[in-house]
C-alpha cells in the first residue's frame, strides 16, 4: 500500500489540534490535582441605581466563590436598615463554581443614600 | 513510495468532517442539559470522558479511518486532530449561540466544551470517512478490512464500532430529563417491553431486514444460536455504553437500583439503534 505523507495543511491542522487537546488534558489534570471542591459561597454586590419612569432599578452581581455549582439560587434584597422596609427577590437557575451572574432588582422607593442588604435565602446543590 | 494529498483534497476532507460533526451533534449543542452537564461534572469525570472519546476515535480510525496505515502512532495523531477540530467547532457553536462568554469561569467553559466536543469529534471522524461523494476522493477500499477477515478480528471490530455508534446516537439524549422521567414513570412492565423491543430491533437490523452494510459487516450466522449470540453481544454493548453515559452525566445519584436499571434500559433503546444500524452506517 502506498503510504501517504501529510501535506502542509494537514500538518498545521494536526499540530494545532494536538496543542488544543494536550492543553485541555493538562488543564483538567491540573484542576483535578489542585482545585478543592469547596461548597457554593455566594457574594452579592450592587451597582449604581437607575431611576426609571415609575421605579428604581439596581444592577446586582452575584459571584459564586466556591468550586461547586449552586442551583435555584434565591436572593433577597432589603432596602434600608430594618426589616419593615421594601424587599425584592431574584432567582438564578444555575451558578456554576467561580462564576459571576448579573441581574436587576426593582424598588418603588429611591434607594439613593439608603443601605442595601443582600440575603442568600437558599440554593440546591445538584 | 510516498506521496501526499493535494491541499484541495485535504480541505474537502475537513469540510466533510465539519459537516459530519454538525450533523451528529447539533441537537446536543442545542440542548440545555448538555450545557449544564459541563459545569456539573467534576474534572475527574471530564478527564475520563475526554480520554474515552480519544480511545473511541482511535478505534474508529483504526478500523474505518481513511488515512492511517494501521500504526498506533498514526491513529493516535489522527484522533488528536479530530478531537482538536471537535473542540474548535464546539467553541465556535457555543460562542455564536451565546453559551460561553467572558464572565464565565475557565472550568465552566472547559466543561461545556468537553461534554459536547467528544460527540462532535466522532461525528467529524465519521464525516471525513463516510460522507465523501466519489470514490476517488478517498483511498481505495481499505485493505485492512480485507486483510483481517477472521472471526476474532471481526468480533472485536464489531464491538468497538458498536460502541462508537451507540455513543454517537444515544449521547444526544443521555443527559436529558426525559430519560429519567420515562424510566421512573413507565413502570416495570413497560420498561421490560422497551428492553425486548430494543433486543428484537437490534437483531432484526443485524440479521433479518437486509439493512445496508449488514451483509458485508455482520458475520454470516451458521445457526440461530449465532444470531442469538450476535444480538446479545450487540445489546450488551448498548447497555454498557448507556451505563457509561448515564454515570458520566450524574444520572444515578440518589436513585435505587431499580431506577438505575430502568434508565439504562430506556437509554439502551437509542443506544441499540446506534450499536446496530448506526454501527453499520458509519462503516459502509
Amino acid at each position: 500500500m502506498e503510504k501517504k505523507k501529510k501535506n502542509w495543511v494537514e500538518i498545521v491542522v494536526t499540530v494545532i489540534s494536538a496543542v488544543i487537546v494536550l492543553f485541555t488534558l493538562v488543564f483538567l489534570t491540573y484542576q483535578l490535582l489542585t482545585e478543592e471542591q469547596t461548597p457554593p459561597d455566594i457574594v452579592v454586590t450592587f451597582g449604581k441605581p437607575m431611576a426609571k419612569q415609575n421605579y428604581f432599578a439596581i444592577p446586582i452581581t452575584a459571584e459564586n466563590k466556591g468550586a461547586k455549582t449552586a442551583q435555584k439560587v434565591r436572593i433577597e434584597i432589603v432596602l434600608g436598615e430594618d426589616n419593615s422596609n421594601e424587599k425584592a427577590h431574584i432567582e438564578f437557575d444555575y451558578m456554576p463554581g467561580k462564576s459571576i451572574v448579573k441581574g436587576w432588582v426593582n424598588f418603588n422607593e429611591d434607594p439613593t443614600g439608603q443601605k442595601l442588604g443582600a440575603h442568600v435565602l437558599g440554593y440546591v446543590v445538584p | 513510495m510516498s506521496s501526499s494529498n493535494s491541499i484541495a483534497l485535504s480541505l474537502k476532507e475537513y469540510g466533510r468532517g465539519i459537516i459530519g460533526g454538525l450533523l451528529f451533534s447539533l441537537p446536543m449543542l442545542y440542548t440545555m442539559e448538555l450545557w449544564w452537564a459541563g459545569f456539573l461534572s467534576s474534572p475527574s469525570r471530564l478527564l475520563i470522558y475526554l480520554l474515552v472519546g480519544i480511545f473511541l476515535l482511535m478505534v474508529y480510525n483504526h478500523y474505518v479511518g481513511l488515512r492511517n496505515d494501521g500504526s498506533l502512532f498514526e491513529g493516535f495523531m489522527e484522533s488528536l486532530e479530530e478531537m482538536g477540530l471537535g473542540i474548535l467547532l464546539t467553541v465556535l457553536i457555543l460562542y455564536i449561540t451565546g453559551r460561553i462568554s467572558p464572565g464565565m469561569s475557565l472550568s465552566e467553559i472547559s466543561g461545556k466544551i468537553i461534554v459536547e466536543a467528544v460527540t462532535v469529534a466522532i461525528g467529524i471522524s465519521v464525516g471525513k470517512s463516510q460522507l465523501g461523494g466519489s470514490k476517488d476522493d478517498n483511498d481505495d477500499e481499505n485493505p485492512k478490512d480485507k486483510k483481517h477477515k477472521n472471526s476474532h478480528y471481526h468480533l472485536i471490530r464489531s464491538i468497538n464500532l458498536a460502541l462508537c455508534g451507540s455513543i454517537l446516537v444515544a449521547s444526544n439524549v443521555a443527559p436529558t430529563e426525559e430519560i429519567i422521567q420515562i424510566a421512573l414513570e413507565s413502570g416495570i412492565f413497560k420498561v421490560l417491553i422497551v428492553s425486548l423491543l430494543s433486543f428484537a430491533m437490534g437483531g432484526a437490523i443485524l440479521y433479518h431486514i437486509n439493512f445496508k452494510g449488514a451483509k458485508e459487516w455482520v458475520m454470516e450466522p451458521d445457526s440461530n444460536w449465532d444470531v442469538l449470540a450476535g444480538t446479545i453481544i450487540m445489546y450488551s454493548v448498548a447497555l454498557v455504553s448507556s451505563t457509561f453515559m448515564l454515570w458520566f452525566f450524574g444520572r444515578f445519584e440518589g436513585l435505587p437500583l431499580s431506577g438505575i436499571i430502568a434508565q439504562i434500559v430506556v437509554l439502551g433503546f437509542p443506544a441499540t439503534l446506534g450499536a446496530s444500524a448506526g454501527r453499520l452506517l458509519i462503516q459502509s
